[in-house]
């Protein structure tokens, strides 16, 4: 839409623009700890449970469950203006980590704690994926 | 735990601005003013101090030093939570007092709330911001690329959870709106003084957020508010009657910078510091006179009574009704209207009316008899602090 002011997307750098880099690849991909196996997100240098400094990326097939949502109805971004109402969903993923993204085809009725969604992610930059929320 | 900082300093000397939608002066300016008329308050010139606590972002110490004559500053520090900061920054004053490293003490909060956002036309840029510190990148890589640009989308992503497991109803939230709103009618300073909030007025206002109505949140406000401490014992031969510092602490849910992945999503900060402070206070919460609680937004407010464990889980619902929150009531709240109706100056609006409350100098507003009261900070991604306060006797 011409004229539309344009969405945010960030400056990455560290850890964080590594996660894009390798989402931007087309799969999503997830820290695992080298030596107790978890899986961590928000990108992080160790992990919380054994301290361990070595992992590596693994990829994730996205899929989850509805952890819990928020609908935003009035904002300061003007970004969004037009979208306004939407809805944001955090994804409880099968490995573990939650991770946030836009609702797309489905609406706040269908919406149930627990409901079976996988995460989508569409690169809008080499270094930054945005990503939706749909029906598995 | 030790409970060696307990009583150790006093609040000696308080200031606060003039809470404005579109201040004519700049934040240093402003906090200057309120830190002079603080260290005034406390019967000190400016070279008595050799502790500052400057806020984070707008004006260092050595400005204030500068500007107002304190020629030998012996301790200074920053604190950098949020809404948290100037209630976190008594424990540092009274740290610094208790070691021996600093003898007065100013800590001094100002910022452009409203002119930051909405500048008049004719306004200077000003290179002077709030410095919120790299706890944002989170924020900026995972959540603001989504629309959720300010606090009351943040905190919506547990402020929701919240509300459904407790199954807390926009009549709930409005007590608090409208306890701050009625506080707020017999104060000067109150930017929503002379406009009264009925229950209609709150449930038709609009929404925002998750469970967030506008009437939820707290106002945009130019302001600045100064506080002076020193040891107890030399506060007893200052102007006031000393209100003592018994006990504070700072806490932080985990993982502070990250909201979604927290392993336990209800468990904030204060959850962390509340009973830390009431520990080295030797008291409990039901001792209280008062609440002084930071209200950025009303459904925080419940869960900060609860996580003081001045009602169980869930029960800031019913803890709220009644008339217990209001002036006359058990717990008055917020007597000076708060975030939510005086106007928004980090909480330190909150120190000050506290300070007035046991000084027996907060005129329509006193609480009759008073002699301890509690006022919480909260800020960034949920980081809380506590400080509680007591009249000397
Ligand atoms: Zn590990």
């Amino acid at each position: 839409m011409a004229g539309s002011p344009r969405k945010y997307v960030p400056e990455t750098e560290g850890l964080n623009q590594e996660f894009f880099l390798k989402a931007a690849g087309g799969t999503l991909h997830l820290q695992r700890c080298d030596d107790c196996g978890t899986y961590r997100h928000p990108p992080r240098y160790y992990c919380q449970h054994c301290f361990s400094g070595a992992w590596h990326w693994e990829p994730s097939a996205g899929l989850g469950k509805v952890a819990s949502w928020v609908t935003t109805h009035f904002t300061i971004d003007r970004g969004w203006v037009e979208d306004l109402p939407y809805t944001t969903i955090v994804v409880e993923l099968e490995e573990g980590p939650r991770l946030l993204g836009a609702m797309r085809d489905l609406t706040v009725e269908q919406l149930e704690l627990g409901m079976k969604v996988k995460v989508v992610g569409e690169t809008k930059r080499d270094d930054f994926v945005f990503f939706w929320v749909e029906t598995q | 735990m030790t409970t060696e900082l307990s009583g150790k300093a006093a609040i000696v000397g308080i200031a606060e601005s003039e809470y404005l939608r579109g201040a004519d002066r700049t934040v240093p300016e402003l906090v200057f003013d309120v830190s002079m008329r603080a260290i005034a308050d406390a019967g000190l010139k400016p070279s008595d101090i050799n502790g500052v606590i400057p806020p984070p972002g707008f004006v260092s110490t050595e400005e204030i030093a500068a500007n107002l004559g304190m020629p030998e500053v012996t301790y200074s520090v920053t604190v950098h939570m949020g809404g948290a900061s100037p209630t976190a920054a008594l424990q540092s004053a009274a740290m610094s007092i208790a070691a021996g490293i600093a003898d007065c003490v100013l800590v001094t909060f100002g910022w452009n709330g409203y002119s930051a956002i909405r500048p008049r036309p004719d306004a200077k840029a000003t290179r002077r911001k709030l410095d919120l510190g790299p706890v944002l990148e989170t924020a900026r890589n995972f959540y603001i690329p989504y629309g959720l640009r300010s606090a009351a989308e943040w905190y919506s992503l547990y402020l929701q959870r919240y509300v459904d497991l407790y199954d807390v109803q926009p009549t709930d939230a409005a007590e608090i709106a409208l306890a701050c709103r009625a506080h707020a009618q017999l104060n000067d300073k109150a930017l929503m003084r002379g406009r009264p909030m009925t229950l209609e007025d709150y449930l038709e206002s609009a929404p925002i957020a998750g469970p967030l109505r506008k009437l939820d949140c707290c106002l945009e406000t130019d302001c600045a508010a100064a506080v002076v401490l020193t040891s107890a014992e030399r506060a007893r031969d200052m102007p006031h009657t000393p209100v003592l510092y018994l006990g504070g602490a700072e806490g932080h849910p985990y993982p502070a910078d990250e909201i979604t992945n927290r392993p336990e999503l209800l468990r904030l900060g204060l959850d962390f510091a509340a009973p830390r402070a009431f520990a080295m206070a030797g008291v409990k919460p039901t001792d209280m006179d008062f609440l002084q609680i930071y209200d950025c937004f009303t459904y925080v407010v419940m869960m900060e009574l609860e996580a003081l464990g001045i009602c169980e889980r869930g029960g800031a619902k019913d803890f709220v009704k009644d008339g217990n929150i209001r002036l006359g009531g058990r717990y008055p709240l917020n007597t000076h209207g708060g975030l939510l109706s005086q106007g928004h100056c980090w909480g330190f609006n909150h120190v000050v009316e506290a300070t007035r409350q046991l000084r027996h100098e907060a005129g329509a507003a006193q609480v009759e008899g008073c002699e301890l009261g509690v006022v919480t900070g909260y800020g960034d991604l949920g980081d809380g602090s506590i400080a509680v306060l007591g009249r000397d006797r």
